[in-house]
């Protein structure tokens, strides 16, 4: 995970160099999310708090924390989503990247708020922040499927056991 | 029953602390004092620094095929040899503002020395390897850092204009604060150096375009016109090009309150960029000095008046 992690912070900063549109996709937010679908609370909690570590280490002004806290939010709620729906599909991965991504946008823009950030486009007013909102969750949701599929590939014995041992101590109650 | 175990029963736990410590975190970083001295940005420093040699390799690779491509089968060697001409025209222009201002200073003869001295100042050649994390922010990494002689505030240009400054410095890498990043401001003058008294500070607004805060309003302001800095920040020599005047806002012509400026340096698709290793005290040498001339010829032209009374 703490590789997958370098591998989007790497991302992160690299690829809107090349398009700006790029950087609406949140590499760190993505794994995190990734991380509660293996149903692991404290793996899926750690692992966003150093995405959000990494992520106001590697932006420019922003006190350490702030993505840290949308990000543990947001991932929480993602966690939250795969505790109660058993069956793993894409709808329910959809559904989680979504809603993470909502929660993050949100609280991380809020305190940019508090943090008197004053011109930031999405805070310019009317419907910026619903752009914005707008915009994120779609980046996310088109590079999650691929990057879902590709991280399974690599995480599949865990994912599975843990799903496995879920689902046994489910039918142990 | 270990922690591990009750959490995973009850992560709700886990969140509460992780909460906490975050509201900590954040709550240390803006501790008055504490951030003023930069010390806790070591984190940013060093995972920079760790990043740096991926991105470089990357921004050279990416760079190196866009080069063929465009190099070899877009338009062969023209377009090198029309960069290399457009590159040399912005210097000669820049070269020109600065000679024509030099000439005007020619009666402050020291002072116009230590101008050019500043002028004259090392540079390093540094390409751009990554950007901001948060798409919002206008910052840029750089693959030079201390080892190269850069250091937090030294100004980067382009042949085109000012591009930022140094915020954070690591060794292998340094970032770059954009001029159109709200958190950025700068000395600035409309029109020529010597003849202008239209002085303000530039600021950005995290989109393309700044604004100029407009301290005299007794001359007028004409779109197109050439802004550049004044020195009078103490971190920007005089004379870098800023921007050009996009729109005078805010009232009428002769008496504007705010300007809109369009940066000249091509800022978002910078990639090589040049680090101007010039300190404080070169910058704001030569100001301290023009003030002290300003001040000792009103206090000679003074006497000389009350004489005449």
């Amino acid at each position: 995970m703490a590789v997958c992690l370098l591998a989007a912070a790497f991302l992160q900063t690299t690829l809107s160099r090349y398009n700006p549109w790029l950087g609406y996709i949140d590499w760190l937010l993505l794994v995190a999310v990734y991380a509660s679908s293996l149903r692991d609370p404290v793996l899926a909690l750690l692992t966003a708090t150093a995405a959000g570590a990494l992520y106001d280490s590697l932006s420019g002004g922003v006190p350490i924390g702030v993505n840290g806290i949308a990000k543990v939010l947001a991932t929480y709620l993602a966690y939250w989503v795969s505790s109660k729906i058993v069956a793993e599909n894409l709808l329910v991965s959809i559904l989680n990247v979504a809603g993470a991504s909502v929660v993050n946008t949100l609280v991380s823009l809020a305190f940019y708020r508090m943090l008197k950030f004053t011109y930031l486009p999405p805070l310019s007013g009317g419907n910026a922040t619903l752009a914005a909102v707008a915009m994120g969750v779609l980046a996310n949701l088109t590079v999650s499927i691929p990057l879902y599929f590709l991280l399974d590939r690599v995480f599949k014995g865990g994912g599975l056991r843990s799903r496995r041992s879920e689902a046994m101590r489910m039918r142990r109650r | 029953m270990s922690f591990k175990i009750k959490t995973k029963k009850n992560p709700t736990v886990l969140l509460a602390i992780l909460l906490v410590a975050h509201m900590g975190v954040i709550s240390l970083n803006r501790v008055q004092g504490l951030s003023a001295r930069g010390d806790e940005r070591y984190a940013q420093v060093w995972l920079m620094a760790a990043l740096a040699p991926f991105q470089w390799a990357t921004a050279k690779t990416v760079g190196t095929i866009s080069g063929l491509w465009h190099n070899y089968f877009s338009l062969r060697d023209s377009r090198l040899e029309n960069d290399r001409l457009r590159a040399e025209l912005a210097e000669r222009g820049a070269d020109l503002t600065r000679i024509s201002d030099e000439l005007k200073l020619a009666g402050q003869a020291q002072a116009l020395s230590e101008w050019q001295a500043a002028q004259k100042a090392p540079t390093v050649a540094a390409r751009v390897i990554a950007r901001d994390a948060d798409q919002w922010f206008n910052t840029v990494v750089i693959d030079r850092g201390t080892l190269a002689g850069v250091a937090k505030d030294h100004p980067v240009v382009t042949p085109e204009g000012l591009v930022g400054r140094v915020v954070d410095a690591a060794p292998n890498a340094a970032r770059v604060l954009l001029m159109t990043d709200e958190r950025h401001g700068a000395g600035a003058i409309i029109g020529q150096l010597a003849e202008s008294r239209l002085l303000g500070v530039v600021e950005g607004r995290n989109h393309q375009l700044c604004e100029m805060k407009i301290v005299s309003t007794l001359e007028k302001v004409e779109p197109g016109e050439t802004v550049i800095t004044s020195g009078q920040d103490g971190i920007y020599p005089r004379g870098l090009i800023i921007g050009r005047v996009r729109r005078i806002e805010g009232g009428a012509e002769a008496s504007p309150l705010a300007v809109e400026v369009e940066p000249a340096a091509p800022l978002a698709k910078l990639d090589l960029v040049a680090v101007l290793k010039v300190s404080k005290a070169q910058t704001r040498g030569p100001v301290d000095q023009l003030l002290d001339q300003e001040k000792e010829r009103e206090r000679q032209t003074k006497p000389a008046r009350s004489r005449r009374r």
